[in-house]
């Protein structure tokens, strides 16, 4: 172990910059991805109020939507993140810092023009790899260098790694197989039901292998720093990350049931969904046993309540996972609204919840300075967490009522009649969302503006940077 | 204080939308001819017709039928039909000018695909089947997953409005005739025929002259001869594409109309051995297409030959096999389309 | 080795991985391998070849300027016009594949029929593997939401002009429609379709025409016929 006076100091592992504009490029694209989310709901209201424009298509913006989340908003928070992370966990820079801005520029660049492809309709047909197939080589070339950028520093800690380093060393090997396989087999090698297969493969994977362990990794990371003590069992990490690394990914079916994919694996897949919930059991307990006799922690100290409440999501969304993937409920919830409630709590309600904790955490350490406003932030909590409550929640029942329209044999009007007020509801908390995003987003340009970096002041001494 | 300014912006913006899209109350309209009358005559032609049939609000049927239900009629036709066949049933709803063929003109009271002899009104069986199957091949789909009662409520209406338009015309040809429209010879002269029509239909519904054999390729065989002399391959070309230079004629509505591919697979009047039957026996209203019940009147098994050969030839696509596309000429000319575009106001 | 390097590098990112594509992406390949591939052209079936040339008939100056230009017009010989028709079909079917996916369509409509929940009887026959194991799925549209109804029995249903009216303004027709609008898939008017609207059109109409009953699934009995007579008289 390197010493204290050895040991490097903050300011030569991380690129501060590079984190803080890829902060900022992420919620560029959480809005683009939320005003494309806008059009589409309303669309289904029929308000849409540009209804007949070809670069404004709500089925072109669908994707947009799904697209800049993944692609934008999560995986430059992620890049983000790791940029602080790793280095100082791992006691080392990354690779290359020029190469880091490469990375930077290249993943902006290769974001961008997935948008610009969906919107000029060049779309690839596969969920969440629409990215036209022109950019697929340069996002899977991108994907290499962050691994290698990334990997270098953790492949050389020397000793025992802390969990953290797990979930971002296997994520960055997942991540980088995952993209390759979802967007080049289907395309090019099968076709057919095997490609069905691989699709929800490539859809689940996209959450379980590249969004999963990037979040939790940053959950072992940051919860145990803001409560100011270790993580609970040692022994329940270790199963959380091999329960997860071996049930996750065998989980891909689950998306297409009853498809002509051979059934033997649709119940496999199903068995391991609902294998994966007890993991994800060890996993929460972890967390709520680390927060033990400190409960009142996640009201005082705002990351740690935005951390804790996307842990709650999460164990619902998995709770509802096991139960949604049965046979039986399948029948039932399959193409309806529900799954949609589902993947808003799961995308918003867990990833971008503690994406967003985790910049309300680190953005005023980056500029040297407090929030601009830190009521601000508190509104931003409440109006994220509740909309998302309430979207999830309608959507959810929404789905239950199509479900039974179709069912009943209803013409299909009568189901588009039953979901016309859970849409309406949709769209009100999703606006309530946007303007929460939009808040959030302000509030870091009026951080930023008033920022020693920005004008040159001294840093404010009561602002130090994050301890480990 | 901002946000007291947006909400009144937001609430004067939904006012204007609602008052944007308050539609009008709909009415039914007269037909060309009404129209061309002299402003007396149309004032006491429309009250003849309003007294008789209702107006939109509150429609009446000519010919009365107890379970009529003409609001739940009217709801699931101003749901459902109304974009192709109009308010009042004449066909000409926002949609149909695009439509090959056009949306059905219910108001002369011919329909094309019944069960009853040629000339005669349909059965309501026969529209109720319509309503339910659709027509396949054309733009009319079918609604089969509506319930039981709104199809036989559309069904009601859907008579409603053909038994004004019909009633119309008859109030028409008194005005034209007689230059006036007196009570009396509304009573006597339009209002029963109107009637009498569709009450005589109800047994007139065509029954097989000899029962359906199992078809056998000799069947075939006999049908495709038959096929050949009888006359079919006239229009419908004698490999059943109907692809003749000269397979081009007027509907009863004044459109151009031909002589239906059939090998197609998809039969418009439905795809039953019966439903082939019936076309062939009693002809399709309103169209070129005669029926051949006295033609064949001495060989009532050919007319089953020729069902065992159209079937055969509808199926061949099923069984891969393409017939020569042939000259491929436009349902409607250019020359005509322009015509009729002038025509539309 | 749980918490070593390579433990996590090899069984965690690698093994656990390679577990997960062996189960999930080969074996059901090496199921699917006595389901050749179809190429496209392989696609172009009777049914969907009337469509085709009905929107010829229907269309007639659009399909020209779309599909029958001067360097390439419809051959005057029979047989070689057949062959005109089903290499343009093709063609169209790749565009209209294309633009069903650019539009993003197969978000809101699904491309399979579940046994479940009455779905045989609202789109016709539950679907099977081999329906799927053609260039046209690549990759396949299965589809994970229905906001409007399954499409893979959708063609033949309704004629194509009926789907030109729809896609211009889908409220024309289905006045509770969320369905966006199209009209960039015309030149002005719903009867003026382009080339990008008729092949989406004709792409539509041949979905589900492999089946034998096209289109006819909801009442369809075929009629028997003892043994069908040969070609010629």
């Amino acid at each position: 172990m390197p010493t204290a006076t050895d040991s490097p100091r903050h300011e030569h592992l991380v690129i501060e910059r590079l984190v803080f504009w890829y902060f900022a490029a992420a919620l560029g694209y959480m809005l683009i991805s939320m005003v494309a989310g806008i059009i589409m709901g309303l669309q289904l209201l029929s308000w849409n109020p540009l209804p007949a424009l070809e670069h404004l298509s709500p089925g072109r913006w669908r994707m947009v939507h799904t697209n800049a989340i993944a692609y934008g908003f999560l995986a430059n928070g992620f890049l983000g993140m790791l940029h602080w992370v790793v280095p100082r966990l791992s006691l080392r820079p990354v690779l290359d810092k020029r190469l880091s801005y490469f990375i930077f520029a290249a993943w902006q660049i290769v974001v961008l023009s997935t948008a610009v492809g969906l919107i000029l309709g060049e779309a690839q047909g596969l969920e969440w790899g629409e990215t036209p197939v022109w950019i697929d080589p340069l996002a899977q070339v991108g994907l290499l260098l962050v691994a290698f950028d990334f990997g270098y520093p953790i492949i050389k800690v020397k000793g025992p790694m802390y969990v953290t380093l797990w979930y971002f060393l296997a994520a960055l090997v997942w991540t980088f197989l995952t993209y390759a396989m979802g967007n080049f087999i289907p395309q090019y090698c099968v076709s057919g039901s095997a490609a069905g297969a691989v699709g929800g493969l490539f859809i689940h994977d996209l959450v379980g292998l590249f969004v999963t362990p990037l979040g939790w990794g940053m959950m072992y990371y940051f919860v145990p720093i803001l409560l100011k003590r270790p993580m609970w069992s040692h022994g329940l990490s270790l199963v959380g990350f091999w329960g997860l690394a071996f049930f996750y990914p065998l989980q891909g079916i689950h998306h297409f049931l009853y498809t002509p994919i051979p059934m033997f694996l649709q119940y496999g897949a199903v068995l391991s969904t609902i294998a994966l919930e007890f993991v994800v059991l060890t996993v929460i307990i972890n967390f709520v046993g680390t927060l033990r006799g400190t409960g009142m922690a996640c009201l005082s100290n705002l990351p740690l309540r935005y951390f804790y409440t996307g842990i709650t999501f999460y164990f619902l969304t998995c709770l509802q996972c096991a139960l949604q993937t049965t046979m039986t409920f399948q029948a039932l919830i399959h193409f309806t609204d529900w799954v949609v409630g589902h993947a808003h709590m799961v995308m918003f309600g867990v990833f971008s919840m503690w994406q967003l904790g985790m910049m309300v955490y680190l953005v005023p350490r980056l500029l040297k300075t407090e929030w601009y406003s830190e009521k601000w932030c508190y509104w931003h909590y409440w109006a994220s967490a509740g909309g998302l409550c309430v979207m999830a929640g309608d959507l959810i029942l929404g789905g239950l009522f199509q479900g039974w329209s179709w069912a009943a044999l209803q013409p299909w009007e009568k189901s588009i009649e039953v979901s016309i007020p859970f849409w309406a509801v949709r769209i009100a908390a999703g606006a309530v969302m946007f303007w929460a995003q939009l808040l959030f987003a302000y509030n870091l340009f009026k951080t930023w503006q008033k920022s020693p970096l920005r004008t040159g002041e001294e840093t404010l001494p009561h602002v130090a940077p994050a301890t480990m | 204080m901002r946000l007291r300014v947006a909400l009144k912006i937001g609430w004067l913006g939904v006012a204007f939308c609602m008052g944007c899209e308050r539609p009008l109350e709909p009415e039914f309209s007269s037909s060309d001819r009404a129209k061309s009358l002299s402003p007396e005559l149309r004032k006491s032609l429309n009250t003849e017709l309003e007294e008789a049939t209702g107006t939109f609000a509150h429609p009446q049927m000519l010919v009365e039928r107890s379970q009529a239900n003409l609001a739940k009629g009217q709801a699931v036709y101003q749901a459902q039909c109304v974009q192709c066949h109009g308010i009042s049933g004449d066909g000409d709803g926002p949609a149909a000018d695009y439509l090959y063929p056009r949306p059905r003109d219910y108001r002369k009271g011919l329909f094309k695909f019944t069960s009853t002899p040629y000339g005669a009104r349909p059965i309501r069986d026969d529209l109720v089947r319509t309503v339910r199957a659709g027509v396949r091949g054309s733009s009319m789909p079918g609604f089969n997953l509506l319930p039981d009662d709104e199809i036989q409520a559309v069904v009601d209406y859907v008579l409603t409005l053909t038994y004004r338009g019909e009633f119309e015309e008859g109030l028409v040809n008194l005005a034209e005739s007689e230059e006036a429209i007196e009570p009396d010879m509304v009573n006597e002269e339009v209002l029963p025929i109107v009637k009498q029509r569709w009450v005589q239909a109800e047994s007139q519904q065509v029954q097989v002259l000899t029962p359906q054999p199992q078809f056998t390729e000799e069947h075939v065989a006999l049908g495709k001869q038959a096929f050949l002399t009888v006359g079919c391959a006239k229009c419908h070309g004698e490999d059943g594409r109907g692809q003749m230079p000269d397979n081009i004629g007027k509907d009863g509505w004044g459109r151009t109309t031909r002589a239906a591919d059939l090998t197609a697979g998809m039969f418009h009047g439905g795809q039953k051995p019966i439903d082939i039957y019936r076309r062939i026996y009693s002809g399709i209203n309103g169209t070129p297409m005669p029926g051949f019940a006295s033609a064949l009147q001495s060989q009532p098994d050919t007319i089953w030959h020729l069902v065992a050969y159209v079937n055969y030839v509808s199926s061949r696509r099923r069984e891969g096999d393409s017939p020569p596309p042939g000259p491929i000429k436009p349902y409607v000319s250019a020359e005509e389309k322009a015509a009729e575009m002038a025509v539309a106001p | 080795m749980f918490e070593s390097k390579s433990g996590i590098f090899l069984i965690a990112g690698i093994g656990f991985f390679g577990l997960a594509f062996l189960s999930n992406a080969v074996v059901p390949a090496m199921m699917y391998r006595h389901l050749p591939e179809k190429p496209v052209a392989d696609l172009v079936n009777p049914n969907v070849r009337y469509q085709f040339e009905d929107l010829a008939q229907r269309y007639p100056d659009e399909f020209k300027a779309a599909f029958a230009t001067e360097q390439d017009p419809v051959p005057t010989d029979p047989q070689e016009a057949a062959k005109w028709y089903s290499t343009k079909c093709a063609e169209a079917l790749s565009m209209g594949r294309k633009i069903y996916t650019g539009e993003g369509c197969w978000h809101c409509h699904s491309q399979f029929v579940r046994p479940v929940s009455n779905e045989d009887r609202r789109y016709g026959p539950v679907s099977k593997s081999w329906e799927y194991q053609n260039e046209l799925q690549r990759p396949v549209m299965f589809g994970t939401r229905r906001v409007g109804p399954d499409l893979s029995r959708e063609g033949g249903r309704r004629s194509s002009d009926w789907h030109a009216v729809h896609f211009f303004r889908p409220k024309t027709l289905s006045p509770t429609s969320p369905m966006p609008e199209y009209p960039w898939l015309f030149d002005g008017s719903p009867d003026k379709p382009n080339k990008r609207g008729l092949a989406l059109m004709i792409y539509v109409q041949w979905l589900g025409s492999w089946l034998e009953s096209y289109p006819y699934y909801e009442d369809y009995e075929p009629t028997k016929i003892e043994k069908p007579i040969a070609e010629a008289e």
